[in-house]
């Protein structure tokens, strides 16, 4: 990307990496290592016209997610702003905006796409 | 098919700026767009803009620091689909030098017009189980500065009402989040010698443009955001990740 002078990474996180949950510690901390990658990846390259971006998922459903929640993802999400749990093109849509020139002057920024969930 | 073909939306401090540039940009995909402002010839400029680009607009003048304004404003308005409070001033001072006036200024402007636009206007929002509000705040608003403890406060109070109003509206399918814009390139701003410095110092080493603010803002008013809300949206070239 420095030798074409540009380009997009967009690093998929989530939402555990700055809320605490029960079991899923590690998980969480490495999606907030990632999200510190972000940040020093957009100081580190942004002279190079390479933009570094996360998105950070909230609970999607997934095959894998609902293989392991199942019933339980809807009591998970009842109390969230929306309600509900996204589903994986709600979170293809925040990556396609990052890795669109739309997204132009947006480097080091966290979209969290989560239904509201970290801002209760 | 146009992202906001048949919505009808309200930008607030839309006669210059990032304001203009928002509602232009909700125009070209298919929004009708109320533009409002207190200068009616630089309104009228932004609807002849808005109409060069193929879309609908219409100028209400108002000055969002009158509280008899704001109430005005809505009801001329009526219902909207989408609402973008990106209405702002951004004295500095100082804060022993800070006048009580200028203070009461800032928080009027940018954050009680705001919050009464958006108590008249989500209603409706609620009542058809649809809308975004996008509230245009400011990275300054989660960092400290030494000359603008208000204008900072008065956007850390944007983004904490952009994540109550995703709670009390989210269950009946109202989004609502913040941009927050780093240092843009706009009028108001290309005197300055500081905004050049801190420009030059973001991760990208330049200004944004008022379009790439307003691509973001037409992003979270759109239902390609259809699981965003409650957030905040740097567009910042980087600053606050310093």
């Amino acid at each position: 990307m420095i030798a074409k002078g540009g380009g997009s990474i967009i690093n998929i996180s989530s939402v555990t990496a700055r809320t605490g949950t029960p079991i899923m510690s590690v998980y969480g901390a490495s999606k907030a290592a990632l999200d510190s990658l972000t940040l020093s990846w957009a100081v580190e390259f942004g002279g190079h016209g390479i933009r570094v971006n996360s998105v950070a998922p909230g609970l999607t459903r997934t095959e894998k997610v609902e293989e392991h929640l199942g019933d339980a993802i809807d009591d998970i999400v009842a109390p969230t702003p929306l309600g509900r749990a996204g589903s994986p093109e709600e979170i293809a849509e925040a990556v396609l905006f990052l890795a669109s020139p739309r997204s132009s002057f947006l480097t080091g920024s966290i979209v969290t796409a989560d239904g509201g969930a970290l801002a209760t | 098919m146009r992202t906001l073909e048949n919505q009808k939306a309200l930008v607030t401090g839309a006669t210059s700026g990032i304001g203009r540039a928002i509602a232009v940009k909700l125009a070209e995909e298919g929004a009708t767009v109320y533009v409002t402002g207190r200068r009616a010839e630089l309104g009228k400029e932004t609807v002849d803009l808005i109409e060069k680009a193929g879309g609908t607009g219409h100028f209400i003048v108002a000055d969002v620091a009158n509280i008899d304004d704001v109430g005005r404003l809505a009801e001329e308005v009526g219902e909207v689909d989408v609402l973008v409070n990106n209405a702002g001033i951004f004295p500095f001072s100082p804060t022993p030098e800070q006048s009580l006036d200028g203070y009461e200024q800032v928080f009027g402007v940018n954050v009680r017009a705001a919050y009464f636009l958006t108590a008249a206007l989500a209603p409706a929002m609620v009542a058809k189980k649809k809308g975004a509000i996008v509230n245009v705040s400011s990275v300054a608003g989660q960092i400290g500065t030494p000359i603008g403890s208000v204008y900072n406060a008065s956007k850390a109070a944007m983004d904490a009402l952009t994540r109550s109003w995703a709670v009390e509206f989210g269950a009946a399918g109202v989004r609502v989040n913040s941009v927050a814009p780093g240092p843009i390139a706009t009028e108001a701003v290309t005197g300055i010698d500081m905004f050049h410095e801190i420009s030059e110092a973001t991760p990208l080493t330049r200004a944004g443009q008022p379009e790439e603010i307003a691509e973001a803002v037409l992003f979270l008013a759109s239902d390609r955001a259809s699981y965003i809300t409650g957030a905040v949206l740097a567009a910042d070239g980087g600053f606050v990740a310093t």
